[in-house]
């Protein structure tokens, strides 16, 4: 309860800013932290829980003076990109869609205490349970293919085959990367890597998710040629966006994962500043 | 002795950040903490207005901040980031005493009435 109303004030200075949301993300931990040890001061001090809060909230300052303060320091390039981005309601506000972020959130970060190859294990988990998902119409359709068509049944299992051994060597393959990627993160622990860290871990989720589906679409293609006979034209097209699309997945997933971490810890945050606009109206 | 707040130190922040970390690095309520203690409880700063003189001194590449790790105490709440002093903010600070001494000296002789 007092968390949450920690966590309400902090939002409250930094959900208006215009920032990218790595940058807002860091503000609102950060300022969090300070709220809470601003609080816990006041506890230490004899103070109790809803005096302590008022007191906690009355020493950090007024919200809209932060705020400006705290706009100043963003970049102007940055104030204009993300003007009036900075709060979407279709995002925040959105039930399904913020519980799916949740969702995505849960099932891809670290959990506290998690080990690295539980992680890891995890994770390879669902590219394989995804990919399974994602391949198991393309045969299915193969496989009608050899009723509708009258095709010999080569074809089923030459994309069966080269289906479960992408879907074997994507698992492998994230598995591998996740543990480089702790790996490299561990050694980049210095002061001088620290604040590269950040951009070495979505660079390193962005090869795996590239990787994966590369390796998918490549399937994918081979799994088309073995039901439809292409023009060389197409399959060319086919094969410029099976290099093209994970370049943009890896943007999204890159800003996505941000946005993700922010649905799960901070989602709830926007219906409670609703519900108490209301009351207060 | 009165309380000196904000207002008062707009513009002399940063150099007091710079002053406090130079001593040791420190998250953002430590700092706030040894400002409080070697001002002898007189300087009153609001915590939320420390956080832009931060950022504005990590911009400058007067300080660097890390984010604490997981085995620091409070491993479970939200993680504080830790501030220490660069080479660029030693310079900066030795420059910025200077000019302390030049202000305090050229003001004092005015307001005191000495000159």
């Amino acid at each position: 309860m007092i968390q949450e109303s920690l966590r309400t004030h902090i939002e409250s200075v930094v959900r208006p800013i215009s920032a990218n949301f790595a940058r807002k993300d860091q503000m609102r931990e950060e300022l969090l932290a300070g709220l809470t040890d601003l609080y816990e001061a006041e506890i230490a001090e004899g103070c109790g829980e809803e005096e302590a809060l008022r007191r906690a909230l009355d020493g950090f300052g007024d919200p809209d003076e932060i705020r400006r303060e705290m706009q100043a320091t963003v970049p102007l390039r940055e104030r204009i990109l993300y003007c009036g981005l900075s709060c979407p309601k279709w995002v925040a506000g959105g039930g399904w869609l913020r519980r799916l972020g949740r969702a995505v959130a849960k099932a891809h970060l670290r959990g506290p205490g998690e080990s690295v190859v539980r992680h890891a294990l995890r994770l390879t988990g669902g590219v394989g349970a995804l990919l399974v998902v994602c391949l198991v119409p393309l045969l299915g359709i193969t496989l009608a293919m050899r009723f509708i068509k009258h095709d010999t049944m080569h074809r089923f299992v030459f994309a069966s085959v080269v289906a479960g051994g992408a879907v074997v060597a994507s698992m492998l393959a994230c598995f591998l990367f996740v543990l480089i990627g702790y790996g490299i993160q561990n050694a980049l622990e210095d002061r001088f890597w620290g604040r590269r860290k950040g951009c070495c871990r979505l660079t390193l989720y962005g090869l795996l998710s590239s990787l994966a589906i590369l390796v998918s679409g490549m399937v994918f293609l081979g799994i088309a040629w073995s039901v439809l006979t292409f023009s060389r034209e197409y399959l060319v097209a086919l094969g410029c966006a099976t290099v093209a699309v994970p370049f943009l997945i890896w943007a999204a997933i890159a800003m996505g994962l941000a946005e993700f971490r922010r649905f799960g810890e901070w989602g709830d945050i926007e219906e409670k500043d609703e519900g108490g606009s209301r009351k207060d109206e | 002795m009165k309380d000196i707040t904000g207002n008062t130190l707009r513009g002399h922040l940063e150099t007091l950040v710079l002053a406090i970390l130079e001593k040791g690095e420190a998250h953002g309520f430590e700092i706030l903490r040894r400002l409080k203690h070697e001002s002898g409880g007189a300087l009153n700063l609001k915590e939320g207005s420390l956080y832009p003189a931060l950022y504005r001194l990590e911009e400058m590449g007067c300080i660097i901040g890390n984010w604490e790790g997981e085995s620091e105490e409070r491993a479970r709440g939200p993680r504080r980031r830790i501030y220490a002093l660069t080479p660029k903010g030693e310079k900066d600070l030795a420059q910025r005493r200077e000019e302390w001494r030049q202000f305090t000296t050229i003001i004092g002789r005015i307001v005191e009435g000495r000159s």
